[in-house]
């Protein structure tokens, strides 16, 4: 036995235990969910339907934003955002919403965020199910491109994580943070070009918007679903090395901190 | 036992816990839980825990089973050593059957998939739960939950077991069981870390004991001298007052660590009630008074019981007693505010001295009963039992048209917060919930602390039923509760002659709803009435 010595912080390597829980956990909250309700299940279809809906009706009739092609184009928009989003705002409050029970049994943190995340990322799987049948009735065929699709997925949940670790980390010392992060969505939701192209903005501003990495990760969706092309790969490539540095930092800052966050709650 | 040097296989090196308190217009930031601890836990030994509340024993666990780190001083385990906290129903989601539900506390609690599939059906076999194992969870009542959480944590092996009080669950039979598994499972070469209120079971389980106070170990060694020290200490402190309690089980997730009461904080409390109870009436087991709880369905007349109760100067009930007693009862054991939440307005009918006389008759000394009423305390009845060990329980029934007429003749005057015209739906349903709880606890207690009165029977101003209620309370009949079981069976007797106002669709639904068998047992299940 060492003497004295302060333990190394170390990061919990994937250990088979904890993936499975993770795994569990996600199916335990969907199938919680599910049940609470009458529809069930149900709502895994209704839900994303009236929410497309309602955008549908805003930008489409209200707005009259008389593009062509605009339901495809929206709806590719709104499920990829509606992950993103829904994935952030949740997962970041992982950690504060699991103090009772990271106060009865030791559990690396970062288990909490993730398995929020592979929740999401199953009802985004549902939904985008949903959305291909739509587009090719729609008249937009399957193409080889389609093979992008994996990667595209999997660039936007590394980029998710990448937000969320950080975030999950830090909003139970700044419980205020869960504000911003509402705020900040809600701003990122109109500059994500959910409605309108990228092009259709003024030249000024255009390099300022392609900042964004959700921009390219939703119009990568759409050169694949609507013009049957592979996305652009330099931006993705960009966002994938950004993304593993807001893990790597993130589930760092999660590491460090773990043993710290049971004490927290009150 | 291991005189051949025992293999160490934790070392506490002065460790210190530091709660940050984040309440505003505390002038205290924070506090220290464990102040410079040491301590050591050798391989095969059962080393008990002692200390009052908010001594650090609970932190203490916490930081053995490194759910947190400690701000000062260190921890060191023997390589690869693992530590488990027992914790009971971890993770449960009501929604999921058992079977899942198992599943995912035994991986929160550190099983593998594997293992808890493995273990399946001993657990549902030790649970008693084989037919509702695939049921949803929210369809279990408390004890059921409770022996799968049970079950479930027991098939933990880790190297240390680290357990806080939980040493049973569930019905009384169940109780029995799981104590005797958890008894082998401490005495056999496990490693084992008990934190406990109760010296007695300590005394019996461990092979060494710690003492904890305010932070820091006070004596630690051979149990039966520190627990002598420890015994002398209560002893000296509480002069004649209660002596500490037995261990209460607590199930519920989610309390605080050590948050509870700084230590500092919570001495002083102690002593101002030391003071305040200078009569001693505590002291003495025959002069400790028993408790006594009113309940039954809405409507069924518990506030009239309350007024008669009270009319004697022996029986104390009512809610600020219980805001003396909540200091009392320690908020690790069970959330007070959760039985005794503020009662709504409709009982504040009385000038704002009574609950001052309340707690004055507390205080003369001569009381015998404490208690408070509240229709729904039936919605917790496993743990009045189990928090109050053995209460009286006054189960008050009523016919369901009086009570459903008691509801529309309340809406009607609008005076009530039931203006709703469902509501008649709300008693009938109540009233078969109500009276099935009530089955479960005679059935897992006996008949004999349970009192059945049926309204209409009780107050049709037959002086023999208020000399019944006393000879179960084991009191002589003294005449002011005399004068108010008459004046009160006046009023409900004018209260009869109403008319009931039920339209033809509230008498078809309460003559369909009304369980005769329930009735008929509930007036069984007490034959003195």
């Amino acid at each position: 036995m060492g003497a004295g010595s302060r333990e190394p912080v170390k990061v919990p390597l994937p250990n088979r235990r904890y993936l499975d829980l993770v795994v569990y956990r996600a199916y335990a909250d969907l199938r919680g969910e599910a049940e609470r309700t009458y529809a069930g299940y149900l709502w895994w279809v209704i839900d994303p339907v009236v929410n497309m809906a309602v955008y549908y009706v805003v930008f489409a009739f209200f707005l009259d934003r008389g593009r062509e092609d605009f339901a495809p184009f929206l709806l590719i928009g709104l499920v990829t955002w509606r992950w993103f989003q829904t994935a952030v705002r949740i997962a970041s409050a992982s950690i504060l919403g699991g103090a009772g029970l990271m106060r009865q049994v030791y559990l690396p943190k970062i288990v909490l965020p993730t398995s929020d995340v592979v929740n999401l990322t199953l009802r985004f799987l549902f939904a985008f199910a949903l959305l291909l049948p739509f587009l090719w009735i729609y008249g937009f065929p399957v193409t080889l491109s389609y093979l992008a699709l994996p990667i595209l997925m999997v660039v936007e949940l590394l980029l998710i994580l990448a937000v969320v670790y950080p975030l999950a980390a830090l909003v139970p010392l700044l419980p205020d943070l869960r504000k911003v992060v509402d705020n900040g969505l809600t701003l990122l939701f109109f500059l994500s070009g959910i409605f309108y192209a990228g092009a259709s903005l003024p030249e000024r501003v255009r390099p300022y918007f392609y900042l964004n990495p959700v921009v390219h990760l939703i119009e990568g969706y759409r050169t694949v679903l609507m013009e049957g092309r592979w996305p652009a790969p330099l931006p993705l490539v960009a966002v994938v090395v950004g993304s593993l540095i807001g893990v790597a930092v993130g589930s760092a800052l999660l590491s460090r901190w773990d043993r710290l966050y049971p004490r927290l709650a009150n | 036992m291991g005189q051949a040097a025992p293999k160490r296989l934790i070392l506490v090196d002065g460790v210190g816990v530091r709660y940050r308190l984040r309440s505003p217009g505390s002038d205290r930031r924070s506090f220290w839980a464990l102040r410079d601890v040491c301590a050591e836990v050798f391989q095969g030994e059962s080393l008990g825990v002692v200390g009052r509340n908010s001594a650090g024993k609970s932190t203490l666990l916490r930081v053995l089973a490194r759910i947190i780190a400690p701000d000062r001083g260190a921890v060191t385990q023997a390589p690869g050593l693992e530590t488990a906290l027992l914790s009971l129903q971890v993770g449960f989601i009501p929604q999921l059957t058992g079977r899942e539900n198992a599943v995912l506390s035994g991986l929160l609690l550190g099983l593998s998939k594997r293992e808890v599939e493995r273990e399946m059906e001993w657990i549902v076999a030790f649970a008693e739960l084989e037919e509702f194992i695939d049921q949803p969870m929210h369809s279990y009542s408390s004890g059921m939950r409770a022996r799968l959480g049970f079950s479930v944590a027991f098939r933990l092996e880790p190297d240390v077991l680290l357990i806080d009080e939980v040493l049973s669950a569930g019905d009384w039979s169940f109780r029995k069981k799981s104590a005797l598994e958890m008894r082998r499972k401490i005495r056999s070469e496990k490693t084992i870390v008990l934190v406990s209120h109760n010296p007695k079971m300590v005394r019996e389980l461990c092979d060494r004991a710690l003492w904890l106070d305010g932070g820091v170990v006070r004596e630690s060694g051979e149990t039966e001298r520190v627990l002598r020290r420890y015994e002398a200490h209560l002893a000296r402190r509480q002069e004649g007052g209660p002596p500490a309690r037995s261990a209460i089980l607590t199930t519920t997730g989610g309390r605080d660590p050590g948050v509870d009461k700084p230590a500092s904080d919570g001495s002083s409390a102690e002593g101002g009630r030391a003071r305040g109870n200078g009569s001693g009436l505590e002291g003495e087991s025959p002069r400790r008074p028993g408790w006594l709880f009113v309940m039954g369905c809405e409507r069924s007349g518990t506030t009239a019981f309350l007024r008669l109760l009270n009319s004697d100067r022996r029986i104390v009930l009512g809610r600020e007693r219980f805001k003396f007693v909540a200091d009392r009862v320690s908020p690790e054991h069970f959330e007070a505010e959760r039985f005794f939440h503020p009662v709504p307005e409709e009982t504040n009918y009385l000038d704002p001295g009574y609950y001052e006389a309340l707690r004055e008759r507390w205080r003369a000394g001569d009381v015998r009963y404490l208690g408070d009423k509240n229709p729904r305390y039936y919605e917790h009845l496993p743990r009045l039992a189990e928090t109050f060990p053995g209460c009286r329980i006054l189960f008050l029934v009523r016919d369901l048209y009086r009570v459903a007429s008691s509801y529309n003749v309340r809406a009607a005057r609008g005076e009530d917060r039931w203006p709703r015209r469902k509501d008649y739906r709300l008693a009938v349903r109540d009233w078969n919930r109500s009276l099935s709880l009530l089955r479960k606890f005679v059935l897992a207690n006996g008949s004999r602390r349970v009192f059945v009165v049926e309204h209409a029977q009780f107050f049709s101003a037959r002086a023999g039923h208020l000399a019944r209620l006393y000879s179960f309370l084991g009191l002589p009949l003294e005449e002011p509760p005399r004068e108010a079981f008459a004046s009160l069976c006046r009023e409900w007797q004018q209260l009869r002659r109403k008319k009931l106002e039920l339209s033809p669709e509230m008498v078809e639904h309460l003559e369909r709803k009304r369980d005769r068998l329930l009735e008929i047992w509930a007036l069984q299940a007490c034959p003195r009435l």
